[in-house]
């Protein structure tokens, strides 16, 4: 094939260059799919929030819920437990206070704070300062494995209905294998196989605390699946889901909602990544759909 | 200095074939369905251009099925992979050439346009 002129030949070129550019858009447009494990694993994150609910700091004393908390003076000694009036003595709790006592419908805050005693070990991805560690634990355990052979599977009827898709395989294992690492590093399953407690992988600061771990095997899940579906928004987005998981496995998000007149507790953080998970999944299938 | 031109391959350097194997390439491995319907090709005509580039050791093809229904998956090779960069940077190679050409009508090389567009 001969050209007329340098620019003839240059335009047929760039047509050339041009095409493969669409060619390749188009057919990853054509294979990416990860507005599904986006929403399925939103909806499982969301499916566990009942689990985080915690009873009031009433209810876990044993007092009306309209009882009102107030700090204690330091310099006052505690008030002596009068007949008739709700009293309660919590031991071994988290903040090492010796009592809590409650005078005319009044709970003074020296015995607020979790009144229940912290474990010795976690049942990951259970948490310590929840209310039930192993069902937590539990939920994941069988939520998250039985999550990623769903998308493994979707994938896989993908390719076959279009003719196309991304690979999961090493989006899948990945993910397992990070479970099953923080599952081996859990200080829990250490106590129950009798291992030496040097195994125990301790928990960096308050990672442990909440019993939300398990969201960075999920992000950095999503990580991998980025790279495999060559996405850069899904990257970008994997990240920043990473760093919320960072956020409500440091921090009590129902402080932040308290704030803002919402009266939640721990389940917020819970629910908030999961909704983030979901919603990102529906506005990416929604992008997906415009862009065909 | 050698020629962009020089460096193409006679097999990928075809738009029917570079289209295929740069589909491959996105998709790791694609249906025979995909691959008509995203290049606009017969059935002919694609199997034609699939046999070329097997020949040529740049794809592989399986061939199974789902259920009743035959399906043809065709899949790229590392040598596929290594043809196709190598066809892509000689493209880009060759636009740039020519663009300092039209800027700067004074022949660089021996070689014409008419050489360099294949």
């Amino acid at each position: 094939m001969t050209y007329d002129s340098p620019s003839v030949a240059r335009s047929e070129l760039q047509g050339w260059v041009g095409t493969v550019e669409y060619l390749r858009q188009r057919t990853r447009l054509a294979r990416q799919a990860f507005w599904f494990p986006l929403v399925l694993l939103g909806l499982v994150v969301i499916g566990s929030t009942p689990l985080y609910f915690q009873p009031s700091e009433q209810a876990q004393l044993g007092l009306a819920s309209n009882t009102v908390f107030k700090a204690w003076p330091a310099s006052m000694p505690l008030p002596a437990v009068r007949p008739g009036h709700a009293a309660q003595l919590v031991h071994g709790h988290s903040y090492g206070l010796p009592a809590c006592t409650a005078v005319h419908g009044i709970v003074y805050f020296p015995c607020v704070g979790s009144g229940r005693p912290v474990a010795g070990f976690s049942y990951f991805p259970g948490g310590y300062n929840v209310e039930s560690p192993r069902a937590i634990a539990l939920y994941w355990l069988v939520a998250l494995p039985l999550s990623y052979l769903l998308i493994g599977w979707w994938y896989r009827r993908r390719a076959r209905l279009r003719g196309v898709a991304t690979s999961p395989v090493a989006y899948v294992v990945t993910s397992l294998v990070l479970v099953a690492l923080l599952v081996v590093a859990s200080p829990g399953v250490v106590h129950l196989l009798h291992l030496p407690r040097a195994l125990a992988v301790p928990f960096v600061a308050d990672l442990g605390l909440r019993g939300l771990t398990t969201l960075f095997t999920v992000g950095l899940g999503l990580v991998v699946l980025a790279y495999k579906e060559r996405s850069r928004a899904l990257g970008e987005f994997a990240i920043s889901f990473l760093a919320l998981a960072l956020l409500v496995n440091l921090y009590d998000l129902e402080n932040f909602t308290y704030r803002l007149g919402i009266h939640v507790g721990p389940e917020v953080g819970a629910f908030v990544p999961g909704l983030y998970l979901a919603v990102g999944g529906i506005g990416f299938s929604a992008a997906r759909r415009r862009a065909q | 200095m050698s020629h962009p031109a020089e460096a193409l391959d006679d097999v990928v350097h075809q738009r029917t074939r570079l289209g295929i194997l740069v589909v491959l390439a996105e998709a790791g491995r694609a249906q025979f369905s995909f691959l008509k319907e995203t290049l606009l090709l017969s059935d002919g005509n694609l199997s034609r251009h699939l046999t070329i580039l097997e020949e040529a050791g740049y794809v592989t093809i399986e061939k199974g099925y789902e259920g009743k229904r035959p399906r043809t998956w065709a899949k790229i090779t590392k040598a596929g992979r290594r043809a196709l960069g190598g066809e892509i940077a000689s493209l880009k190679a060759l636009v740039g050439r020519l663009e300092e050409s039209v800027a700067d009508p004074a022949p660089k090389s021996s070689r014409s346009a008419q050489d360099v567009a294949g």
